[in-house]
């Protein structure tokens, strides 16, 4: 077994060649076929092989289509790929097989990435501990009491448990850098815009951004590159062409010249043992001579609240086209279309997304529109300024990904307990901005991973992610 | 009660673009089933709509036409509701803001002389559904009309009667066939018009509660639906009854409106933005280029018809409804300056048999050159009116023209006045009762004299050289 793991590292021993794709994605392949922790919804190993051997020969021929050629990766079964089951890990889509090939799924096929399988997540990207599947929940590699959260855990785990170099997920309300923050992993949720959501199977469309996991920022920068080109299908992504951010790092001149916002009661209200790993870190970038200066953000505690209207409101609608009519589970033991509907949708959906239905069709009815759903889009507003006015000053703003490390299986939140998990996630999707999140230390109570999050204005990703290639270095 | 009808109307209008709204499927709604259908269309997961710009032009340019203020900013939204035939379980359509609003079209009214301007409220974009076919115990969708892209005309209630209505379609359709927007057929479907309909007192503010009535394919159901419905609702108020604000369904068997449902608070189609698209952004100089290649509109040509041509308003209007019957108009006008007459026969005699063989005018041999033809021989005296329209029919049927038909059949007029007079003599000397009559002022007689020439002449005589000649022979003025 090779000690290989991170995108950068195999890149480099691949152009060496001291090692061929086919070997590297055997390796992975194995962890995937034995998938002990239950991360993969589908390992697709003749598919990589075939891919491996395609990249070994233009290797061979020093061909290079991208770094990513012949890197094994896996993507999360919210991905459409053409031809290959995406189920959102829900029982409505068990036996969906795509007639198209969404943008991910294309970039990365174009790249000469090696494409291992499928990875498990809550049901629709619902869900912040992966424990809402209809595929079974998928294990924390680092300890088997506890989750890897949500809701793309499997791309997580793939990641640690080294059956994919990388992967990628998506982020609606910080379904990347929670999981990545509880794996000890680097996740990183772009811009809105910058990324086409076309064949990403929709929760909240105004908040939804596919996001990467892997083991520093510079892999991120690698991935990153293959993911942002222009794609004519999604409106929402600003033309403004891929991302050069690799050859940036590789480069740039270092500088730690920055001046980072923070709000100390943001830090203070997190778990102790989170909390002095958070100040710990702050201490430690200080000495590297970046400046911390304390901010206020007075609406950001609105965040969960204006989330769970605006990200359901847009579910509720998002999630009609699954009615059991066109594709996917249906029940046609009914006796009328009303009856189908009620059959397919209440056994194909599980509880989490039900529920995310129920409270979005209620947010949007006539009556309740105005207070719910035009508020929230209010306040959202308010929280993107309360951003721009750290800005104004400050190259980032700096938050916990979570209050807490990696949830325990036995927590049993009630569903609000498990929303309030996302406070610090979710203002970044509702101001639409760029986010990396990265690990640093161990709890000393559980000696689970924990980490902080770097928030960056609208477009700057490849600044910030720069920015964190040398933050990461500095903190190892 | 004295009662009187508010009504006003909404119309779908298919826009012929070569794609669909949000996708580059060719729109072909009549080609094999389910053939033209792509991802998007179908509603897989994870698709994504993008705006057809050339739907976006036909907005802007049926607005601009009907003098409609554009948004410089409007948006989507989307409409939620379950139905088969709607994959994604939403209609993308305009809400709040749509690309158009107040305009105003003038159209005639029930006399056939005055006019009146129908206000517009607004013209949004939208997309049509698929098209779901019921048989017994299951039904089959067909996905090939899914995201065609629609305006939705919306009308205040300005129409006082059916006539007001049919009117306003028609001149909805010329409009839209005169813009190149939309094939604009209420029989394909290309048209499709909802009316909404009221009675209030009159002379009151008070609107009282309307209905709508769907499925209105023809000029003739609209005209039906409107008349049984204003009845319904004048029986049902007289009754002390209440009218319910119900979906109703015209039915061309019965000629009866048929609830389909009872509106209640139970239809919210929980609108919100289309999270999916950005808000669409109409700039300054895209109206000056679309203003710059709009088109003679109707009611420009009627007026300019009236002037230049010296024909009738109602001519022109009839006219002007048709863009090739227009075109037509005008060049026969090239060959020849008896425009009145040309429209005449245009009128009468050729939308006859073009309605009779339910054609269109641009599929028929009878050309401008056969008409202006026909209008000469008739001038100059070498055939009768008579003739020409018993010619007409050979000549619409075979293409030939008019003048080789009478030369060939020796159809021309007797115009040779000893012939004539000779004729003229003999009826004069064997009908002296008729004689008598015609001189003691009866002139209804002339005609008598004139039919027995035309009679035995079998129809060549010239009619007004017969009549003068009577004139002569008996010494009347």
């Amino acid at each position: 077994m090779s000690e290989l793991k991170s995108v950068y590292e195999i890149h480099k021993s691949l152009k060496e060649k001291k090692i061929s794709s086919k070997e590297i994605t055997k390796e992975h392949l194995k962890v995937a076929l034995e998938n002990k922790n239950n991360s993969f919804v589908s390992v697709l190993e003749e598919l990589a092989l075939n891919l491996a051997d395609k990249a070994d020969e233009k290797i061979s021929k020093n061909d290079w289509t991208s770094p990513l050629q012949g890197i094994p990766y896996s993507l999360k079964d919210l991905f459409i790929t053409k031809d290959i089951r995406t189920t959102a890990g829900s029982k409505i889509l068990y036996n969906y097989v795509p007639p198209y090939d969404g943008a991910t799924s294309k970039n990365l096929s174009n790249s000469g990435a090696v494409l291992i399988g499928k990875v498990g997540c809550d049901e629709f990207g619902m869900g912040s501990s992966n424990e809402n599947t209809a595929f079974g929940e998928v294990a924390h590699p680092l300890h088997k009491d506890f989750l890897p959260g949500g809701s793309s855990g499997g791309s997580a785990v793939s990641v640690l448990e080294n059956s994919s170099a990388f992967s990628v997920g998506t982020d609606t309300g910080g379904s990347v850098r929670l999981p990545a923050n509880f794996c000890g992993l680097v996740g990183y949720k772009p811009t809105y815009g910058r990324v086409s959501r076309y064949g990403q199977i929709a929760y909240g469309s105004s908040l939804d951004q596919a996001a990467p996991f892997a083991h520093s920022p510079i892999d991120i920068a690698m991935i990153m590159d293959e993911l942002t080109y222009n794609d004519p299908k999604d409106s929402t992504q600003a033309p403004i062409g891929a991302m050069n951010s690799y050859n940036k790092i590789q480069n740039d001149k270092s500088s730690m010249d920055l001046v980072i916002g923070f709000d100390p009661e943001m830090i203070d209200a997190c778990r102790e043992d989170v909390k002095s790993n958070l100040k710990e870190s702050i201490e430690l970038l200080k000495k590297n001579g970046v400046k911390f200066k304390e901010v206020n953000l007075p609406h950001l505690k609105y965040s969960i609240a204006v989330y769970y209207v605006i990200a359901t409101s847009e579910a509720s609608s998002n999630l009609a086209r699954f009615d059991g009519i066109h594709y996917g589970f249906s029940n046609r033991q009914t006796k009328d279309l009303e009856e189908t509907y009620k059959a397919s949708r209440s056994e194909g959906f599980g509880d989490e997304v039900k529920r995310r239905i129920l409270l979005g069709t209620f947010c949007l009815s006539s009556g309740y529109a105005d207070e719910y759903y035009k508020n929230a889009c209010k306040v959202r507003r308010l929280i993107y300024n309360d951003f721009q006015n750290v800005y104004k000053e400050c190259d980032y703003f700096f938050s916990p990904v979570c209050a807490t490390t990696a949830f325990k299986k036995d927590d049993n939140f009630d569903p609000l307990q498990m929303y309030m998990n996302d406070l610090y996630t979710i203002p970044v999707n509702l101001a639409g901005l760029p986010s990396m999140a990265l690990p640093f230390g161990k709890s000393s109570m559980n000696n689970l991973p924990t980490g902080f999050q770097l928030i960056g204005n609208s477009f700057s990703d490849e600044k910030l992610i720069f920015d964190s290639h040398h933050i990461f270095g500095a903190l190892k | 009660m004295n009662l009187e009808p508010v009504i006003g109307i909404e119309i779908h209008v298919q826009l012929d673009t070569k794609t669909k709204a949000w996708c580059d499927c060719e729109l072909k709604v009549n080609g094999f089933e389910n053939n033209y259908v792509c991802e998007v269309c179908s509603a897989q997961p994870g698709t994504l709509p993008v705006v057809n710009k050339k739907a976006v032009e036909y907005a802007l340019r049926l607005g601009l036409a009907t003098n409609c203020s554009i948004n410089e900013v409007s948006f989507y939204d989307r409409k939620n509701y379950f139905y088969p035939d709607l994959p994604k379980g939403y209609q993308i359509t305009q809400y709040k803001t749509p690309i158009c609003e107040n305009g105003e079209i003038e159209i005639l009214k029930e006399d056939g002389e005055s006019t009146k301007k129908i206000r517009l409220e607004r013209i949004q974009l939208e997309e049509d559904t698929g098209k779901s076919t019921h048989y017994g115990d299951y039904s089959l969708i067909n996905l090939n009309r899914a995201g065609t892209p629609l305006v939705e005309i919306v009308t205040r209630p300005d129409f006082v009667n059916a006539k007001e209505v049919t009117n306003f379609l028609k001149k909805v359709q010329a409009i839209l066939v005169y813009l190149g927007v939309s094939k604009a057929n209420l029989q394909d479907g290309n048209m499709r018009c909802d009316v909404n309909l009221s009675l209030k007192e009159v002379g009151s503010e008070v609107f009282g509660t309307r209905t709508e009535v769907k499925n209105l394919n023809s000029y003739r159901s609209v005209e039906r639906a409107i008349a049984y419905e204003m009845i319904r609702q004048k029986e049902t108020l007289e009754k002390g009854e209440k009218v319910l604000q119900q979906t109703l369904l015209f039915d061309v068997e019965s000629g009866k409106n048929k609830v389909l449902r009872t509106k209640s608070d139970a239809d919210d189609y929980r609108y919100f933005p289309e999270p999916d698209l950005l808000p669409l952004i109409v700039e300054e100089n895209q109206i000056e280029t679309i203003k710059k290649s709009m088109p003679e509109l109707p009611d420009a040509k009627k007026n300019r018809f009236v002037s230049e041509y010296s024909i009738p308003m109602y001519d022109a209007e009839v006219l002007c409804s048709d863009k090739e019957l227009a075109n037509y108009f005008e060049q026969c006008c090239k060959l020849d300056k008896n425009y009145k007459k040309i429209s005449n026969w245009i009128l009468s005699e050729l939308l006859k048999y073009v309605n009779e063989s339910k054609t269109e005018i641009s599929k028929i041999k009878l050309s401008p050159k056969h008409l202006v033809d026909i209008v000469n021989l008739v001038d100059s005296g070498k055939i009768s009116g008579k003739i020409a329209k018993e010619i007409f029919v050979e000549v619409y049927d075979s293409g030939k023209l008019a003048s080789e038909i009478v030369k060939e059949k020796g159809l021309e007029q007797n115009s040779n006045s000893d012939e004539l007079e000779t004729l003229v003599q003999e009826l004069i000397n064997s009908n002296p009762k008729e004689v008598e009559e015609l001189k003691n002022g009866r002139d209804r007689m002339m005609g008598f004299f004139v039919g027995q020439v035309m009679k035995k002449t079998g129809g060549k005589a010239n009619p007004k050289m017969t009549t003068d000649l009577v004139k002569k022979l008996l010494g009347l003025k």
